[in-house]
């Protein structure tokens, strides 16, 4: 988990099924590691809110959670 | 048996050989280097490509979410460099020699291995009718989707065949580029087979809410146009006129290649529990094999990504730990879907009496068990991922139908008047 001021990015790892597309959409904010598994960047509070939440919403298994000042974002609102 | 094949590595033996370079494939070679396998590892690809993503083929890389060669998972350095694995690629196997462990490929090459694992994955399936050069597609790889990208770019009209998920997801992101669909599916519901009426209803009204024209219940009879296609003949003798038509009819597993080979086919290469093939180190994963599930109680093939690269690591554990640690292979089956900004999960056995547990119509959320006796055997969530996710966790620690669905996270408005919870 990576904090930042403003947001949060969590993954439940249990969930990630290392398809690859979050690191593809947010390469800013992830990056997976040997076995295809993803991993929050320590620089993901720099990147882009839109694209966090985009990579949150194509991720196959839905196991990211993004998070403004505290507050999850609903990715399907 | 103490330990896989893979337990240990002797020099001069020549290892791992995993044919096919889909997801499937992928798993097996990143696992046995994670479960400590040393020896030689050679991944065989019919395509030109390092294994990519194929589910972002009909959805983000239509619509330019995704640029194409965005969907690799790797790039050269991490086979050659990281996990060390050679990758043999554009090469198609022919069959395989099992009393000398040798696997034949085209231009009469052959390699030896030490373990096999069968990953060929399928293709999709024809229409039976002669058809135009140009203007229908099918889509499977990365050529098939840049030519239907090409494509659609230029078309006004689009014909649909077949209201699966890949039927659905090119609707969906041609509609968004603005170009008019219609979908046409034999069946009275979209995936009914897959997922029942009731849920079918549900994802057939997530075409017609966002305008496409949805047509069930009709059969295509054949193509209109000679050099470039012109329209669909239907069995009630109308025609749609269309510049593009995608086929969406279903996929046929890549295993005719062993037919001579002594290994036992059915519905794709026959694995038992531990997808072992039936031969001295010989496995199968993903979409080319079968294997008896002990969830379903039948034998399946699955077409699911997740169980393709599920099947992969297992059979990556098996052939390093051996069966007896590895134990039998299960999976819930999940998959997923985007369809018109809508996120559609599902898991488990689908097919049997739907129970609607959950409805918010403001925000098209819906969330439908399964049932059989008092076992929840599968649900399918649209936009309800929270609700999905409670359903799906408990279900693996206690599939019972109480347990499964009481006090869930509720949506925001009441359940309708009837559903059971």
């Amino acid at each position: 988990m990576t904090e930042s001021p403003t947001v949060q990015i969590t993954i439940d790892i249990t969930e990630c099924c290392a398809s690859g597309m979050c690191a593809a959409i947010a390469p800013q904010a992830f990056e997976v590691d040997t076995a295809g598994y993803a991993v929050v960047r320590p620089d993901a509070g720099r990147a882009d809110l839109d694209d966090v939440v985009r990579a949150a919403r194509n991720c196959p298994t839905l196991c990211i959670a993004v998070a403004r000042s505290g507050a999850e974002i609903d990715l399907f609102a | 048996m103490s330990g896989g094949e893979l337990r240990h590595h002797t020099v001069g033996d020549p290892g791992l050989v995993v044919v096919g370079g889909g997801v499937a494939g992928l798993r097996v070679v990143q696992t046995v280097r994670q479960e400590g396998y040393t020896g030689p590892v050679t991944l065989l690809g019919a395509e030109a490509w390092l294994p990519y993503d194929r589910p972002p083929l009909s959805k983000q890389v239509l619509t330019g979410d995704l640029a194409l060669d965005a969907t690799g998972y790797h790039p050269a350095s991490y086979f050659a460099d990281e996990i060390g694995v050679d990758t043999v690629l554009g090469v198609t196997a022919t069959g395989v020699d099992l009393a000398r462990r040798r696997l034949l490929l085209t231009g009469g090459d052959d390699l030896s291995y030490r373990a096999l694992v069968v990953a060929t994955g399928s293709r999709p399936r024809r229409l039976p009718f002669v058809s135009p050069a140009d203007g229908v597609h099918v889509l499977r790889t990365r050529e098939d989707a840049a030519r239907l990208r090409h494509d659609l770019a230029r078309a006004s009209r689009l014909a649909i065949v077949g209201a699966g998920f890949v039927g659905a997801e090119v609707a969906s992101s041609a509609a968004s580029l603005g170009v008019e669909v219609t979908v046409v599916e034999t069946a009275p519901t979209p995936l009914v087979r897959a997922v029942g009426a009731v849920v079918g209803a549900e994802l057939a009204r997530l075409h017609t809410d966002a305008g496409v024209r949805l047509v069930c219940g009709k059969a295509v009879t054949g193509f209109v146009g000679r050099d470039r296609v012109e329209g669909l003949t239907l069995d009630d003798g109308t025609v749609l006129e269309v510049d593009l038509v995608l086929v969406g009819v279903g996929v046929v597993p890549d295993v005719e290649w062993l037919q001579d080979s002594g290994l036992a086919l059915d519905d794709g290469l026959a694995c038992d529990h531990h997808l072992a093939a039936g031969a001295d180190a010989v496995y199968g994963a993903g979409d080319a094999a079968s294997w008896p599930s002990a969830r379903l109680g039948r034998r399946v093939r699955s077409q699911q990504w997740t169980t393709a690269s599920d099947q992969g690591r297992h059979v990556g554990r098996v052939l390093v730990r051996g069966r007896e640690e590895a134990g039998p292979f299960d999976h819930d089956l999940y998959f997923w879907s985007d369809e018109y900004g809508s996120r559609i999960q599902g898991f488990g056995a689908t097919a049997g009496e739907a129970v609607v547990l959950a409805r918010d119509p403001a925000k098209g959320s819906f969330l439908a068990g399964f049932r059989a006796g008092d076992v929840l055997t599968g649900a399918v969530g649209v936009n309800a991922p929270r609700e999905f996710a409670a359903v799906r966790k408990r279900a693996r620690a206690d599939d019972s139908w109480q347990a499964a669905t009481h006090h869930l996270p509720p949506l925001d408005v009441p359940l309708p008047a009837g559903a059971d919870r």
